[in-house]
């Protein structure tokens, strides 16, 4: 993919107002709508592990609409199938041929709503597209639609009926990352206004797919000094040899640190990435990865992730 | 005050220009100097780092008072009486002290002041005028800084911090100032006719061994060569044209003495003047040279003039020589400066010689008593004479013993001691002993005294005689040789030629490069300024003329005089010599080297330094950095507890991260505004600390 050498956008200005405008719904997360921009820009998906009702679909909205991108929200449940997501091909008689219709996942931005309650048979036809960016029907590939984002839902507090996301699978999403709830002042002036409907309802596109695709070009670009890789590589064998987990970072979890720096570093307004942005991304990049040897939930990882960064000598 | 760091490093640049020409007049020596600019070069390290902490004045009048005892010391023992090298020095030292503790803007002008008068006082000492291109050179740069100075302060004065031009031209300054040296001023050193003025001590002075209380001097008691047997101060160096000549037991009659006087001898009186022969010779004996050897005579406070005991002629640039009746050449004025001269030597030949007059003091009995007499006669026995001087020289030898202890002995009539109670003494005893025995039994009899021996300097094969080798003996007169030596002190105590070994190498080495020093730099004169030119015209000539190189000339000393039965002997260095230059020069330039890979490897003021250096300044303000505390989060954290800083380190840490993971090389302003932000904000991190 070839991009422009002089960005036809202003990275700063276009980043900002994307934010702004993700944060006139989202109100009193611009760490979580940060991340989120940062896994757009590193062409990333981000799982969200929440409890229900603190925003998810609101992000997701939020999201596709200030890009002006096709948005689906997929609700999982346990008898969804592949096809319910992926398409199917149907019987044209008047053409005497099958022709394939696209499902929900053939759009910009696709709410993968409870991913955990799906069976793992969708799971991993969900996964894949993630992937690949490829979809396959009866022996034909689709490409899906670019710029791509999937942001997947899983309730931590409710295990019955589900199928928790195997290691390699979680492995696959650039992030992981929590809403949480929003701070008292926000979520009163939230209740006084009546919620934010109307609000996501009048959010217009302020980034068009082209910008994004420069964007993400330009986060690419972003340079990562050698020390700094060596930085990030000695925090994953850290977490390779750390007492606490069973199992460390990967290489595509280091490779996705690698490309979340880029683009935390361009929103950031730098063309270059610092070991602030390394320990920022850590947490949220690599706690999902790793298991943990006594069990535990993800704030336990992250809590993990934490210490090692805490542990680890800054490269100066 | 603003441009701190920028005023520090002119001031630093200027002490470090204006001591140079002070070793080219030998009134400073180059370690000296070379620990002045140590100093200054660690000065200007700490204002390029842009340090804070300075000496604060009550350390600066500390150190000005523990220097005063140690003026003391240099100015009666290390400069010998002579105030110039000592005021200097504590000139470089209240400078060096001065710089350090610069806070105040008086300060700055004070220390200005202070290396202005260092270089008057270099200048008012010079003996040369391509000083005077020095002078030149020294002052353009002086005015540079100084207009760049004054400019700083004006533009300090509208409340300008950031300095457009902020870097000194440090690096090309040097540069540029040792290869105009090399271009310009060397050849000029080399051509311009030397000029010596009132003001200068005199060539060689400042590395001579002028020694006022020890030394080879005209006063001659029976302690005075015993005092200076342990000295190693170099009294003279002498080389052989024929280096085999250097491995013998050379003696160096520098005067004679005649009368006894109780405890002290008195010279014999002068004979007759020195007249110079076709121009340049002196004669003192008849008949052909046979080998010539030069003399570099350091200043002694003696008026003698050394010369091998088989002198011929004497080639050297001085009026006044006078002969003494034993033979010896005495100058008007002890020299104030390292005298060359050439001697021609031949072995003395055998011929009936002129009976001394009976006045002339070699008989004369002073001091002599019964004792001595019936002493003389039973060591003397019979025989011929000569046989009989030798029993004498022989029983002194072998029946006393040599020592310098002299504890206890205060006695009337020293030498009748030493012949009868302590049977030991030094050199002066043994000689004076002989003499008086002698003329006791009425052989005529003098002393003499001079240099025996010395040590061979591998390196180029010239002998170092130094005060140690000072000694004493004897001269008789046979009737039909003429006046003979003999030495009555025993073997031990006679100073003899020494090897060398590889524990006197360093110091052959250092004595090398003295010597070097004095005679190509302190006595180049006006003799081998015409050699030069001789030298250049032949140059010229052969280039032009393009004609083959004239065959060797044969040099007085490769005339066929040489005897077939004594072979030359091998040169006592030459085994040395081969891998002791090598070893000489490895470690000059592994120092170079290492030398240019330091400059090279040292890091210029960088953003990442200066980062360093806030974190350690973060720690002394008490705000503990973590290993894992990554730049931003720093600068944020540290910013929130010391406000005041908080823009400074953000300017820091900006230009930091930029350098270092941006992969960006800092321009010279930028480099400056890190600079003035690092003396902020450690300054803002003290106020508040």
């Amino acid at each position: 993919m070839t991009e422009p050498a002089v960005a036809p956008v202003d990275p700063l200005a276009s980043i900002a107002a994307f934010e702004g405008n993700v944060s006139r719904v989202i109100r009193g997360k611009a760490e979580a709508v940060r991340l989120a921009t940062v896994s757009l820009l590193a062409r990333g998906h981000i799982l969200i592990e929440d409890v229900p009702g603190v925003g998810k679909t609101t992000l997701a909205h939020a999201i596709a609409r200030s890009l002006g991108l096709a948005f689906h929200r997929i609700q999982f449940t346990s008898d969804l199938l592949p096809s319910d997501i992926i398409g199917v091909s149907i019987f044209k008689q008047d053409r005497q041929a099958f022709e394939f219709t696209p499902g929900p996942l053939f759009s910009n931005v696709v709410l993968a709503d409870e991913i955990n309650r799906a069976s793992p048979k969708t799971q991993s036809a969900l996964l894949e597209a993630m992937s690949d960016h490829k979809v396959s029907v009866e022996r034909k590939r689709y490409t899906l639609p670019d710029p791509f984002l999937v942001l997947a839902t899983q309730n931590p507090l409710e295990f019955h009926g589900t199928f928790p996301l195997p290691e390699s699978q979680l492995d696959r999403f650039l992030m992981s990352l929590r809403l949480g709830y929003p701070p008292p002042e926000d979520e009163r002036r939230l209740l006084l206004a009546g919620g934010v409907d109307g609000v996501l309802e009048e959010l217009q596109p302020v980034m068009s797919a082209a910008d994004l695709r420069t964007l993400q070009g330009l986060a690419a670009d972003v340079r990562v000094d050698e020390k700094l890789v060596d930085y990030m590589m000695a925090l994953a064998e850290q977490t390779r040899s750390s007492s606490e987990l069973l199992l460390g970072v990967s290489t595509r979890g280091l490779q996705s640190l690698y490309r979340a720096s880029q683009a935390l570093a361009l929103t950031e307004g730098r063309d270059y990435a610092v070991p602030d942005d390394v320990q920022r991304l850590a947490a949220p990049v690599l706690a999902h990865r790793v298991s943990l040897k006594r069990g535990g939930d993800l704030d336990a990882a992250r809590r993990v992730i934490e210490g090692l960064v805490h542990s680890l000598a800054v490269p100066v | 005050m603003f441009f701190a760091r920028q005023k520090r490093l002119m001031l630093g640049m200027l002490a470090l220009l204006a001591p140079l020409p002070l070793p080219l007049n030998a009134v400073l020596p180059w370690p000296v100097l070379l620990l002045f600019w140590l100093g200054v070069a660690f000065f200007m390290r700490r204002a390029a780092q842009g340090a804070t902490t300075w000496l604060s004045p009550w350390m600066m009048n500390l150190l000005g008072a523990a220097y005063l005892p140690f003026f003391f010391f240099d100015l009666t023992v290390l400069g010998g009486g002579r105030l110039v090298g000592p005021v200097i020095r504590m000139g470089l030292f209240a400078i060096l002290v001065k710089l350090f503790s610069m806070r105040r803007e008086r300060d700055k002008w004070q220390a200005l002041m202070a290396i202005f008068f260092l270089f008057l006082a270099s200048m008012a000492t010079s003996v040369h005028p391509s000083i005077m291109f020095y002078l030149v050179v020294f002052l353009v740069g002086a005015l540079y800084l100084l207009i760049r100075f004054a400019f700083l302060h004006i533009v300090a004065g509208f409340g300008q911090r950031d300095p457009q031009a902020a870097q000194l031209p440090l690096k090309g300054f040097l540069f540029a100032g040792v290869v105009t040296t090399l271009l310009f001023a060397v050849p000029l050193f080399a051509l311009l006719p030397r000029v010596s003025t009132p003001y200068v001590t005199g060539r060689g002075s400042g590395t001579g061994t002028t020694i006022q209380a020890m030394g080879f001097s005209d006063e001659v008691t029976l302690d005075s060569i015993g005092r200076i047997r342990e000295s190693r101060e170099v009294a003279l160096r002498m080389r052989y044209d024929d280096p085999a000549a250097n491995a013998q037991d050379r003696r160096l009659k520098a005067a004679t003495f005649d009368l006894y006087q109780g405890r002290s001898w008195r010279r014999s009186p002068v004979l007759r003047t020195l007249v110079k022969e076709d121009g340049a010779m002196l004669r003192l004996v008849e008949g052909p040279p046979q080998s010539w050897v030069n003399i570099w005579l350091q200043p002694l406070s003696s008026r003698s003039l050394p010369l091998p005991t088989d002198t011929r002629m004497v080639s050297i640039d001085r009026r006044g020589l006078e002969v003494g009746r034993g033979g010896a050449v005495y100058m008007t004025f002890p020299p104030i400066e390292v005298l060359e001269y050439r001697v021609a030597i031949a072995t003395p030949e055998a011929s009936a010689a002129e009976w001394p007059d009976a006045d002339d003091g070699t008989l004369d009995t002073t001091g002599v008593s019964d004792r001595m007499v019936d002493l003389a006669a039973e060591m003397m026995g019979q025989g011929d004479l000569e046989s009989r001087i030798r029993n004498l020289e022989n029983h002194l030898a072998t029946r006393y013993t040599y020592t310098l202890d002299f504890v206890g002995r205060e006695g009337r009539n020293p030498l009748e001691e030493f012949l009868f109670t302590y049977r030991s003494g030094h050199c002066e005893y043994f000689a004076s002993a002989m003499v008086l025995l002698l003329r006791s039994q009425g052989v005529h009899a003098r002393l003499v005294t001079g240099f025996v021996g010395g040590e061979v300097n591998a390196l180029e094969g010239y002998t170092v005689v130094r005060q140690s080798n000072a000694h004493a003996w004897v001269e008789a007169f046979l009737p039909d040789q003429g006046w003979r030596q003999f030495d009555p002190t025993p073997a031990a105590g006679r100073p003899e030629t020494r090897e060398p070994n590889a524990w006197s190498l360093a110091t052959q080495a250092w004595d090398f490069l003295i010597f070097r020093w004095d005679r190509y730099v302190l006595t180049y004169g006006f003799s081998d300024q015409l050699e030069l030119f001789g030298n250049l015209r032949e140059l010229w000539r052969r280039l032009w003329t393009r004609q083959p190189k004239p065959a060797a000339q044969p040099t007085p000393s490769a005339e066929p005089t040489f005897e077939p039965e004594t072979p030359p002997a091998p040169v006592s260095g030459s085994r040395w010599q081969r891998w002791l230059w090598p070893l000489l020069l490895a470690p000059g330039v592994v120092l170079l080297v290492g030398l240019v890979a330091w400059w090279r490897r040292r890091a210029p003021l960088s953003a990442t330094r200066a980062y360093r250096r806030l974190r350690r300044e973060l720690e002394r303000a008490g705000f503990p950095v973590a290993q894992s505390l990554a730049p931003l989060s720093l600068s944020a954290q540290a910013g929130e507890r010391f406000p005041a800083s908080a823009e400074a380190m953000a300017k820091i840490v900006r230009h930091y991260v930029a350098e270092s993971f941006g992969g960006r090389t800092l321009e010279a302003d930028e480099l400056g505004e890190v600079g003035e932000a690092l003396l902020t904000a450690s300054k803002g991190l003290r106020t508040s600390g």
